[in-house]
């Protein structure tokens, strides 16, 4: 007999939808750790997979005025996860963060960090939106033409994934690279080349034996 | 860009990859790359049609079919019965659409001002400006034609015996919701996922931070009964509870055989 297929459970935490009832007696804070930890291990005690948050980068806009019937703000995504790492022993952390106004060597990091902390709980949730109206809050506006929005996700993912596969298994001792004491000997090399702010190219990373490059 | 990488490698190596985006470029980025994608086709039938496309494109990317996990986003309502969680349901739609937020919704299709307008009578005679589409500004738009949207949304309101504006939004905008008895739900859940509509589900709750707490207590229990959800967590990390393979390490990581 084969095995039955197995559902798999995100939770998402409620709070910047348009779902979540604000008018009920029970409903609280979105913004609390208490209410994230609440949520977290709830997830947990009934084995989903993973907790997920979803974001914002710019408040929504009704005839020129925040649209506070749908939206309370919007927490960072990475600090409450990495929060939550310390009060969850199994449950996946799933933030979702747009691939347009985020630097790809930056989210590599911040998603390795995550997956250090949770020990290995860390996922992302890719999004590409580009509208100038969202660029507005970063300092390069709306630079990406909505047909390349792909194009540059495919770079994020890819120094995500380069930079992340090519170290060590286990963390190594800064003494462990001889002769230069700002990188471990396992730190890859990252090389991305990009076309003015649209990124044409894809990234090329190599694990290097010894530094090279500080 | 041209650096060295900071951070050891983690665990996962690097994070489980998620894709929203329901583009044909959004699928086939999703195909190539990511270990499950987030939808809203909610219902059976246009899940399987989902969950078959991309797969199918996860395929041709030289993947297996279960390397890319179709989990659309879904709402619940429980009781201790069925009628119990119906009656429930009804009352949870009034509170999420509320007179306010009727005419802001109608707003986004119309796109005018129709403050005006009472929430409680019928739907604006008056035809949408397509010109001022961005009335509401930072949604996720799923580009459709204001006037197509308005026609069918007068046919609704029609068809049920006229609407107002309020019972209209309500009835256009739900999404697939799981509503009964915790067995009822779980029962369902299982179907889509048994029937291939899907692999699962990203469960969205109406309240923080609470939302989940019946679930977990009555649906969870039911749904392990069945068989189809784990009674503890087997592996150590996302990606192995997820029952996706481990990671690749990058072809071009050639030099590296042994850790440091
Ligand atoms: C189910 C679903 C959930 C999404 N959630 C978010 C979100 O939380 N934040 C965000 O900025 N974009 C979100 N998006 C937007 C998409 O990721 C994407 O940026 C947008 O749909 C444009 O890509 P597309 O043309 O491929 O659809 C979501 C999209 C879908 C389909």
């Amino acid at each position: 007999m084969t095995a039955r297929k197995q559902i798999r459970l995100g939770a998402h935490f409620p709070g910047v939808n348009n779902t979540t009832v604000w008018s009920d007696p029970a409903a609280g804070s979105q913004i609390a750790f208490d209410s994230f930890a609440h949520f977290a291990r709830t997830a947990e005690r009934g084995f989903f997979d993973f907790l997920f948050l979803a974001e914002g980068l710019r408040l929504r806009e009704h005839r020129g005025r925040i649209h506070d019937l749908d939206v309370v703000g919007r927490p960072d995504t990475f600090t409450v996860l990495a929060a939550l790492a310390g009060v969850t022993g199994h449950l996946g952390l799933a933030g979702t963060i747009n691939t347009t106004f985020n630097e790809p060597y930056e989210l590599a990091r911040q998603f390795a960090t995550l997956d250090h902390l949770s020990a290995g709980r860390a996922a992302w949730n890719m999004v590409t939106s580009s509208d100038a109206f969202t660029g507005e809050n970063f300092r390069r506006g709306g630079f990406l033409a909505r047909e390349d929005r792909y194009t540059r996700a495919r770079e994020g993912v890819d120094v995500c994934r380069r930079c992340g596969t090519a170290g060590p298994t286990t963390p190594s001792s800064p003494t462990a690279a001889p002769g230069c004491s700002c990188a471990t000997a396992a730190s890859p090399t990252c090389t991305t080349r990009r076309a003015s702010s649209t990124c044409t190219a894809g990234s090329r990373c190599r694990a290097a034996r010894r530094a090279t490059r500080c | 860009m041209h650096g060295r990488f900071s951070v050891p490698r983690s665990p996962q190596g690097h994070p489980v990859l998620i894709q929203a985006g329901d583009s044909a470029e959004g699928r086939d980025f999703a195909a190539a790359t990511a270990d499950a994608i987030f939808t809203l086709h909610g219902s059976y039938d246009a899940g399987r049609d989902f969950y078959a496309d991309v797969k199918g494109r996860a395929v041709r990317h030289g993947r297996r079919p279960e390397d890319l996990l179709v989990l659309p986003g879904a709402t619940f309502v429980l009781g201790d019965t069925d009628a119990d969680a119906a009656d429930r349901a009804v009352e949870v739609r009034r509170a999420q659409v509320g007179p306010q937020t009727a005419i802001a919704f109608l707003e986004q299709i119309w796109g005018r001002d129709l403050s005006g307008y009472d929430a409680d009578g019928p739907l604006p005679a008056i035809d949408p400006d397509v010109d001022n589409v961005s009335i509401t500004r930072g949604r996720v738009r799923h580009a459709r034609d204001p006037r197509t949207v308005a026609q069918e949304w007068r046919d609704l309101a029609a068809a049920k015996g006229g609407l107002s504006i309020r019972e209209t939004v309500i009835e256009a905008t739900s999404r697939t919701s799981f509503i009964g008895s915790a067995r009822t739900v779980a029962a369902e859940l299982d179907r889509y996922v048994q029937g291939d509509a899907c692999d699962g589900f990203i469960l969205i709750p109406h309240l923080t931070p609470g939302g989940l707490d019946a679930f977990a207590d009555t649906v969870v229990p039911e749904l392990q009964d069945r068989g189809s959800l784990r009674t503890e967590y087997t592996g150590t990390t996302l990606r192995e509870n997820l029952g996706l393979r481990p990671t690749a390490r990058p072809a071009t990581d050639t030099t590296r055989r042994t850790s440091a």
